[in-house]
């Protein structure tokens, strides 16, 4: 059936068969307007995917201004022209019928889980009119302190918001995740990096991180090139992972022992003097301290490691040796798994600082080395602001309490709900929560019962979260697939790289990205910090566009987005001098760490939670594959591969508790319960529960992953920092797994 | 012979499922009703500690003697001179012949459109001359496709977990060699 | 007023946002005075009622975009497309561009203009098949799940209104 181009006038004119109706009939100019131009049919356009940090780059098939499909970019270093499957459905994101579309406000003051807060909506101008208002009323009658903002610091210019308006307390998941490392790597190698050079690797040794099932495909590709050119892999998890089983030998450590088996493993390396010598010799200070160093790991033999940890002395002692031998060999260390499973996460991480140091592999073919990178100006380099405020007040999270925490610009999720309802109990009087949910801490009911105490709070995201129950403003945020920025590589920089990202459709609904928030609140509560030097209000397009002109990739924003990919291949020089407090050379005996609060050379402790007659198993959690913290599971293509959780368990464990495959089972610990339904696998230890993270939460209101699973972080003590302290957790790690538990039928 | 077939490595998939999202996106297929035209098939083999896990990548294998064409009685299922194996729904009554018959349970029942679907080898993309969904996203090699002649000597013809082919002749091959020794 | 075109387009418009006032005086245009009344009887709970089933920043109860009900489950998805084509062959497009074009509100605006332009049995037909074949199910549920009676009624009402149009009254 052919229908003929109609006239616009024709449908705005009187029709045949009107009856009066002005308006409403009149109505109909209000919703629809001339059609412009066909729009482009088929159109490729290139972006960074932004569901994990490494970016991966993304060629998108657009098909009449909508995603019609995503695939990888060739060229890329991260994810080689390939993306995962989570990057594959990122469509969804952008398209997921939940998602926040326009500002609202409560009218119910009365706030709780299951009380509707009666929203409606408002203007982006009243939004932060009214949390600009409340935030200056917070500052001016009781001071910074008063303000929370439970978010990352990234991009630069909402650091800049914060700085500006001198707040005190800002949390981030980065105890849950690298926070111990970056921590330690200032005062071993000079800092943290993310670049792990395992495709020339040839010995690799993996503590705890399923790194595979990460999917950063800049890993998995490394580990796979490495496995090509025969390589060789050890793996220490309680599980049988999917990384071990791209591994040589796997060794299904007791939870919160692989500290142990690196002491030894330095004792074998440094008691036979297997060494680096060349390395080790010219680049640290292993001579100054010879005497302190030999002495200390004296005591952690295989022997004594194998007591501890169930790995055969001579598996250890072996490894050691061929780790020393058969480089170059690396020892990666990355985000949540062991630098922030256990309470002894932050000796761990010293523990594996020092391996690669033996090794001689920092900043080397083969190793932990620093990025090489483009430098991408700031926004504090373009329009440098005047000097910012000092910050005054108390911390909540409490890392005043932890010296090398609180030189890092981090705060701690694990001690904030602490912080609130214990420490500093009506401190807190409004809160701004971006892209994080509840879910995210551990123990979740004690963050909302601290969230519940806080008059206001403005939470901003992309998705329904079940923190918006507590929300007194809600701001829509958008997704990576509409916003524009530029990408430096740095989980695989031998040499640099900058990929673009750019908006693939306009921003949705009313959904704005938090660098519109933090200069429209800056503009609002600190004027002065947000104008050029002409005076004029900073705008983000010319920003981005002096950002892509210094950093040499263009001259403007909308010309380096025709290209897409910028490389420059350069030969890799590495480092003879390491930046390491004040000094030129890796630290292995840290002096520093004992004037604050830290032993210099890692010592045993055992995890936080051990085995008891009340709490038999350990607890163990993993996010799937498939999925990204807790902000996937309402993505219909992902939720399909893996819609909810269940108690993963051993079969001789199951028979012993007499629990059958499906059936429910109840998880204990001392600070809480679960239920879900059991899943029996010979993949993981007889005496532990694995359970995936990322579920239980969200509104039943949610078309897809409403009220699915259970909430991990029930059963996940949260901590205080006078606990930490104690338990000589200098480096600030979450305890994000370190739990124990009884099982039973439900 | 067919012209093209699959090569599956199954010691390089990491289970990242970038293949299953894939197929979902370009195909539209819809999700939470079962209807999953390509599944990463993880199986697990001994006791722990001496547990082995495999993953397979598995969709139609657009088999040179395809059960699913002989048992449909419309001719609802046809092959292409390419060797490419397709359901025409609008020809499918609904019998569920071909469910029963496939050896790899590959045709599945839509109950929303009360007609059979499969993997269709992305047809559309392989007459752009596109290589199909799935293996374009494969980040690790494990999932390939290609010229089936030059596929067919390489590998195995089955592995654990897949129907012998003798009976339909799926144009797949599995590689099994170990990664390169010590 | 039993016009059916101007029912169509007090739905669209019911659906599209929810100013009280606004609908107050659309439902007067439809001599409907008992309509008005509940409007103005609580305004402010209606507006609530609206962004609870439509707009929830919780998760949306009742999604009022086609293709969430279809197959894709989804935004912009098939029937996003194809409502735009609808509209461009009128040589009008949606207000908003970065909004679906599938949305109730909008597709029962553009059916009431094209009846009132006089548009032929076979292209409403064509019509109602692609875009509005999907309503009346929607409208269970709203019904189902509307606190507010506006809004049970604007289901029932709309429903009507289909079934009347199809031919099924």
């Amino acid at each position: 059936m052919t229908l003929t181009r109609r006239d616009w006038f024709r449908l705005t004119g009187a029709g045949a068969v009107t009856l009066g109706g002005e308006k409403l009939f009149g109505s109909f100019t209000d919703y629809f307007r001339p059609a412009a131009e066909a729009a482009a049919n088929e159109q490729t356009l290139i972006t960074a995917c932004g569901i994990c940090s490494p970016a991966c780059g993304i060629q998108a098939t657009m098909k009449d201004g909508s995603i019609r499909f995503l695939q990888g970019l060739p060229g890329d270093l991260s994810g080689r022209g390939r993306l995962c499957g989570k990057g594959t459905s990122g469509a969804q994101f952008a398209y997921d019928p939940d998602r926040l579309k326009y500002p609202m406000k409560r009218t119910n003051p009365a706030k709780g889980l299951d009380v509707d807060p009666g929203w409606v909506r408002i203007t982006w101008q009243e939004a932060l009119d009214t949390i600009a208002a409340k935030f200056g009323d917070a500052i001016s009658q009781y001071g910074a302190e008063s303000l929370l903002f439970i978010t990352l610091a990234s991009p630069d210019i909402w650091a800049r918001f914060m700085n500006s308006i001198g707040v005190v307390n800002r949390v981030d998941h980065l105890d849950e995740c690298f926070l111990s490392d970056r921590i330690i790597q200032k005062y071993t190698t000079g800092g943290k990096t993310w670049c792990n050079d395992f495709e020339n690797s040839k010995y690799i040794i993996l503590f705890g991180w399923d790194i595979l099932a990460k999917t950063k495909l800049v890993y998995a590709q490394g580990i796979i090139d490495a496995k090509d050119r025969g390589a060789k892999i050890v793996c220490f998890n309680p599980q049988y992972s999917a990384t071990a089983r791209f591994a040589d030998e796997w060794y299904p450590i007791k939870p919160g022992t692989d500290l142990a088996v690196a002491l030894a493993m330095i004792q074998v390396i440094v008691s036979e003097n297997l060494y680096n010598k060349d390395f080790v010799d010219t680049y640290t200070n292993f001579g100054e301290f010879e005497a302190k160093i030999r002495e200390h790991f004296q005591q952690y033999t295989p022997e004594w490691a194998e007591q501890e940890s169930g790995v055969p002395a001579e598996a250890t002692r072996r490894i050691a040796r061929e780790f020393a031998a058969n480089g170059p060999g690396i020892v990666p260390a990355h985000k949540k798994t062991l630098c922030a499973n256990y309470q002894n996460g932050s000796q761990m991480v010293h523990a594996i600082s020092i391996l690669n140091i033996l090794a001689g592999t920092i900043d080397r073919p083969g190793g932990r080395y620093f990025p090489r990178t483009v430098a991408i100006p700031s926004v504090d380099a373009i329009y440098p602001p005047p000097a910012y405020p000092p910050k005054k007040g108390r911390r909540v999270d409490g890392k005043d309490k932890l010296p090398l925490v609180l030189e890092d610009g981090s705060g701690l999720f694990s001690t904030t709900a602490d912080g609130i309802l214990k420490q500093y109990p009506g401190m807190i009087k409004a809160c701004f929560f971006n892209a994080y949910t509840v879910l995210g801490f551990p123990n979740p009911p004690r963050m909302f019962e601290a969230l519940a105490t806080i008059p206001f709070v403005a939470v901003m995201d992309t998705l329904p979260t079940d923190t918006v129950s507590y929300a007194d403003i809600v701001l829509p945020s958008t997704t990576y697939l509409e916003v524009n920025d530029l990408v430096a590589r740095d989980y695989k920089a031998l040499y640099p790289q900058v990929v673009v990202r750019q908006a693939l459709v306009p921003p949705m609904f009313e959904t704005k990205s938090i660098g519109y928030v933090a200069l429209e609140l800056g503009k609002r509560m600190a004027p002065d910090y947000f104008k050029d030097s002409a005076g004029q209000w900073i705008n983000l397009n010319t920003l981005l566009d002096e950002r892509t002109k210094r950093a040499g990739l263009g001259e403007n924003f909308a010309e380096f987005k025709q290209k897409g990919i910028f490389t420059k291949e350069q030969p890799f020089t590495p480092r003879t001098s390491f930046s390491v407090a004040g000094g030129t050379k890796c630290q292995i005996y840290v002096p520093q760490f004992a004037a604050k609060g830290a032993e210099p050379l890692p010592i045993w402790r055992p995890k936080r939670e051990l085995p008891s007659a009340e709490y038999p198993y350990y607890y163990l959690t993993f996010i799937p594959a498939v999925h990204r913290r807790n902000s996937t599971e309402n993505n219909r293509i992902l939720h399909e591969m893996f819609p909810t959780n269940a108690a993963i368990l051993n079969p001789k464990l199951a028979s012993e508790l007499k629990i059958e495959e499906g059936q429910m089972v109840r998880i204990t610990s001392r600070v809480g319960s679960i239920e879900l339904p059991a899943h029996l696998t010979q993949t993981v230890r007889p005496d532990a529960v694995m359970v995936a993270h990322g579920f239980g939460h969200r509104s039943r209101l949610l078309q897809t992953a409403g009220g699915l699973g259970a909430r991990d972080g029930d059963v996940i003590p949260d901590q205080s920092a006078d606990e930490m302290v104690k338990a000589g957790n200098f480096g600030g790690a979450a305890c994000i797994m370190d739990a124990v538990v009884r099982i039973e039928r439900v | 012979m067919a012209k093209y077939g699959w090569l599956l490595d199954p010691k390089r998939c990491i289970e990242c499922r970038a293949c299953e999202a894939a197929c979902k996106q370009w195909n539209g297929v819809e999700t939470g009703i079962g209807v999953r035209y390509r599944l990463v098939h993880v199986q697990e083999a001994g006791a722990f500690p001496a547990v082995r896990v495999q993953a397979l990548s598995l969709a139609c294998n657009h088999c040179d003697n395809a059960w699913c064409m002989k048992v449909c009685p419309v001719k609802a299922i046809t092959r292409r001179p390419d060797g490419v194996v397709l359901i025409d729904q609008s020809r499918c009554v609904s019998c569920r012949q071909c469910e029963k018959f496939c050896p790899y349970q590959v045709p599945t029942f839509n109950e929303h459109t009360r007609k059979m679907e499969k993997c269709t080898m992305c047809a559309d993309r392989i007459d752009q001359g596109l290589q199909p969904a799935c293996a374009t996203l494969c980040p690790t090699e494990a999932l390939k496709w290609g010229l089936w002649e030059d596929i067919r000597s390489q590998g195995v013809d089955r592995v654990a977990g897949f129907t012998n082919p003798v009976y339909t002749k799926p144009n797949i091959r599995f590689i099994t060699s170990g990664w390169p020794g010590k | 007023m039993i016009d059916p075109a101007a029912r169509f387009a007090f739905a669209g418009n019911a659906f599209l946002k929810p100013e009280p006032a606004r609908l107050a005086e659309l439902a007067r245009e439809l001599e409907d005075e008992v309509l008005a009344a509940e409007i103005e009887r609580d305004p402010e709970g209606l507006e609530k009622e609206y962004y609870r089933l439509f707009l929830n920043p919780q998760g949306t109860p009742c999604p009022p975009w086609q293709s969430v009900h279809g197959e894709e489950k989804r935004l912009m998805g098939e029937s996003h497309l194809q409502a735009l084509e609808w509209f461009r062959r009128y040589g009008v497009e949606p207000a908003s561009a970065n909004e679906p074009a599938d949305h109730i509100g909008l597709l029962l605006l553009f059916y009431a203009k094209l009846l009132e332009s006089g548009a032929e049995e076979a292209e409403l037909a064509a019509f109602r098949a692609a875009h509005l074949a999907w309503i009346p199910a929607f409208c269970d549920s709203l019904e189902a799940q509307a606190k507010h009676p506006f809004y049970a009624g604007l289901a029932r009402e709309t429903r009507a209104l289909i079934a009347d149009a199809s031919g099924l009254g």
